[in-house]
């Protein structure tokens, strides 16, 4: 399996040093058209939608490789290994994307230079004494939330099989297929996202990580970002004064100032 | 309309009444407020990054809080909107959809059953078939590609008769004749397998008809009951032999007495006679009832299962079983060889070792009916430094057997003696040779003139109580 193109990797850009943007559940790598034309300069950066979202090749998805966050985080490092990069990379991973960069850190730390995480969250239910902000039910009614827009979200796979969206002229209907996600592969990407426990990875991850954490985010909340900070021993915590799940989208500029100030 | 932090910065009335909330109350409320939390993941995760990325989404479904606590299932239409003196907002419409949204999940419900039940038949190790009125097959499952091997692009399209042996044809089309008057039929019929080889099916048709009365389809169930087919003839056969052995085993039971009763008579008859001619006489008549003294306790003991391991004397056992055959060795000239008086004791289930020397003497029997020469040879041996144990051979001179015959000599229901031979005798014999702990060789040659076959077995001493094995 060719994993640039299993995982649709574009690669721009053409700095030294190498930065890596990993969208999260509910999206694709369009997610970073805010932030990443302030890295194209200085970066080669490169971008990549998971199985199942984006432009990625759905036949390659295999459930028992992709039952845990693991399976997605081998596709990381496949990915590395395909591009034949030779040094260690700055790894930004939004929501989701930070434990995945996280697992692949630690099965391979000598890949990866730092990581930043957008909104992390090792576990999302409650348990004991640990506030992951969500009851399992919640979850569930997550998953039937997801097939109540199966046909929605159906709908919007229709320019993909059409096969227009090789064309850019037609701007509308590539901003159309923006977050397009197979209906089936959605369900089961959002099982393994809230449904995932890595709780116990944290302690294991060495490598210099930022923490960009919204005053207030419905999905991961404070609670959970001051968690995760304290268990990863190398590890800087921003509180930005955003709202959202999604700061790299609705303050950009913010999230850019912050990176800058961490990569230097 | 909301900000860019998702807070409702204006709604029309109709909102509020939708949500039994008083008109100025909505403008202290962010959307996300409105939704479950499962709802509030998805608005987050999912819907606000995609409708920023692609400036508008449609007919997506929420569940919007009532005030009074109940669920309004909704569908929303939203844009983003760039034009107003803040950053961006975005105006949604609001859709209530409680009727659709009952029908849209009891379709998904009906579709998630149909699912199951169509993994079911998938899935099933029986054939099961949707075929046209006509009996052109529509549908291949898993069990359809393992009973006959052909994969469903090669089977769809083909009549149903195609499975069958062509002297079904018949039965086959009055079946169908009554699956036109909509009753269900059955039929057994032979095929063939994915190997070519003949198979026993079981066929059951059930027919799908609409008004008025027009068969549009039907379904057939086929079943694999060969292996079935073959284990009731065994059964049977079997059976019968068990009767007749019980039977033997009760006669031979009831005779001892007047056995007994006899000889006893012409012991007293001998002391009697003075004339040496008439004493000539009764004592081959004693001679003769020996002889049947010693068939009818052999058929007994033969009956009887041992359930412990005894020590036996493997020549006298070897002479017993070849006693039984002793008058057909005779009138087939067979010569006779029981070299086996060397042997030590063997410790063994008799019951079961009685068997096994019976099971390959009858075989050799049969393999000379013109004659020849049976060797049964009991030794002892090192089975390995420090194990002693027996060997015994059972050699013959008889037409022995080709490659492919020996091969399959020890499977199940392989026979090469027609409607007489069960297919079992090897079966069992190897499965008592292994409960003895022994192992059973083969060797046979089927040229002309040097034909021939050697059953060797070994089995090891059983380690005794404070003695060296």
């Amino acid at each position: 399996m060719d994993a640039l193109r299993r995982n649709n990797v574009k690669v721009v850009g053409s700095g030294e040093q190498l930065i890596m943007f990993a969208h999260g559940y509910g999206c694709d790598q369009n997610m970073w058209r805010p932030v990443l034309p302030s890295f194209t300069d200085k970066y080669t950066a490169i971008l990549f939608d998971y199985v199942g979202s984006g432009l990625s090749d759905s036949s390659a998805f295999d459930q028992t490789r992709y039952s845990t966050l693991r399976g997605y985080a081998w596709d990381v490092l496949e990915i590395l290994a395909a591009l034949k990069v030779e040094r260690p990379i700055n790894f930004v991973g939004h929501s989701v994307s930070s434990m995945i960069g996280a697992l692949a850190s630690i099965k391979e730390p000598g890949k990866f230079e730092t990581l930043t995480m957008i909104g992390p969250s090792p576990h999302y239910i409650n348990q004991g004494d640990y506030f992951g902000g969500f009851e399992r039910s919640d979850i569930d009614s997550l998953l039937d939330s997801l097939e109540s827009n199966h046909v929605a979200w159906s709908a919007a796979m229709a320019p993909v099989i059409m096969g227009n969206s090789d064309r850019p002229e037609l701007a509308q209907e590539l901003e159309a297929s923006f977050c397009r996600m197979d209906p089936f592969l959605a369900h089961h990407f959002a099982r393994v996202t809230f449904l995932s426990d890595n709780r116990d990875d944290l302690s294991r991850v060495d490598t210099r990580t930022l923490i960009l954490q919204c005053q207030s985010d419905a999905i991961a909340g404070l609670r959970v970002g001051h968690y995760v900070h304290k268990l990863l021993k190398n590890s800087e915590l921003v509180i930005m004064d955003a709202k959202g799940h999604c700061p790299h989208m609705s303050e950009p500029a913010a999230v850019v100032r912050e990176m800058r100030r961490f990569l230097q | 309309m909301l900000d860019e932090e998702g807070e409702i910065s204006a709604s029309n009335p109709a909102f509020c009444r939708l949500l039994g909330l008083v008109e100025s109350s909505t403008l202290e409320l962010n959307f996300r407020d409105l939704l479950s939390m499962g709802g509030r993941l998805f608005y987050e995760a999912q819907f606000i990054p995609t409708l920023l990325l692609r400036g508008s989404l449609s007919e997506i479904a929420f569940d919007l809080k009532h005030a009074d606590g109940s669920h309004i299932p909704v569908l929303i239409n939203a844009r983003v909107d760039h034009t107003g003196p803040a950053h961006h907002q975005i105006l949604l419409a609001v859709f209530a959809v409680e009727q659709r949204r009952l029908y849209e999940k009891e379709l998904l419900r009906a579709r998630k059953e149909f699912e199951q039940i169509a993994e079911v038949v998938r899935r099933s190790s029986d054939a099961i078939l949707r075929l046209t009125a006509g009996g052109v097959i529509q549908s291949w499952n898993a069990g359809a590609q393992q009973i006959f091997g052909m994969s469903p692009e090669a089977a769809i399209g083909k009549p149903l008769s195609s499975l069958l042996l062509t002297a079904h044809t018949e039965s086959l089309s009055s079946a169908m004749e009554k699956l036109k008057e909509g009753q269900e039929t059955f039929i057994e019929a032979k095929g063939r397998s994915a190997l070519g080889n003949p198979i026993d099916l079981s066929v059951s048709m059930t027919p799908h008809m609409e008004a008025p009365g027009v068969l549009v389809a039907f379904s057939a169930i086929i079943r694999d009951v060969t292996t079935r087919k073959q284990t009731e003839r065994a059964l049977l056969q079997n059976e019968k032999l068990a009767s007749v052995g019980r039977l033997a085993s009760s006669i031979a039971h009831e005779i001892n007495n007047p056995l007994e009763a006899v000889t006893n008579l012409l012991y007293l008859l001998q002391l009697r006679v003075a004339d040496e001619e008439t004493n000539s006489l009764v004592t081959k008549a004693q001679r003769e009832l020996d002889r049947v003294a010693h068939i009818a306790a052999h058929t007994l003991r033969f009956h009887k299962q041992s359930s412990n391991r005894t020590q036996v004397d493997l020549h006298s056992v070897a002479g017993s079983v070849l006693a039984l055959y002793q008058v057909r060795f005779e009138n087939s000239s067979i010569k006779v060889i029981n070299d086996s008086v060397n042997a030590s004791p063997f410790v063994c289930f008799e019951g079961e070792l009685r068997q096994i020397l019976f099971n390959l003497v009858s075989n050799a029997f049969d393999s000379m009916r013109a004659g020849g020469r049976l060797v049964l040879r009991c030794r002892d041996v090192a089975l390995y430094p420090g194990r002693r144990g027996m060997r015994i051979t059972v050699a013959d001179t008889g037409s022995g057997m080709d490659r492919d015959t020996l091969r399959q000599v020890f499977e199940p229901f392989f026979s090469t003696k027609g409607i007489g031979g069960t297919g079992l005798g090897m079966w069992i014999t190897k499965d008592l040779v292994q409960k003895n702990e022994g192992t059973i060789r083969i060797r046979s040659c089927d040229r002309p003139g040097r034909s021939g076959t050697i059953v060797t077995m070994l089995f090891p001493n059983q380690p005794q109580k404070g003695q060296p094995t």
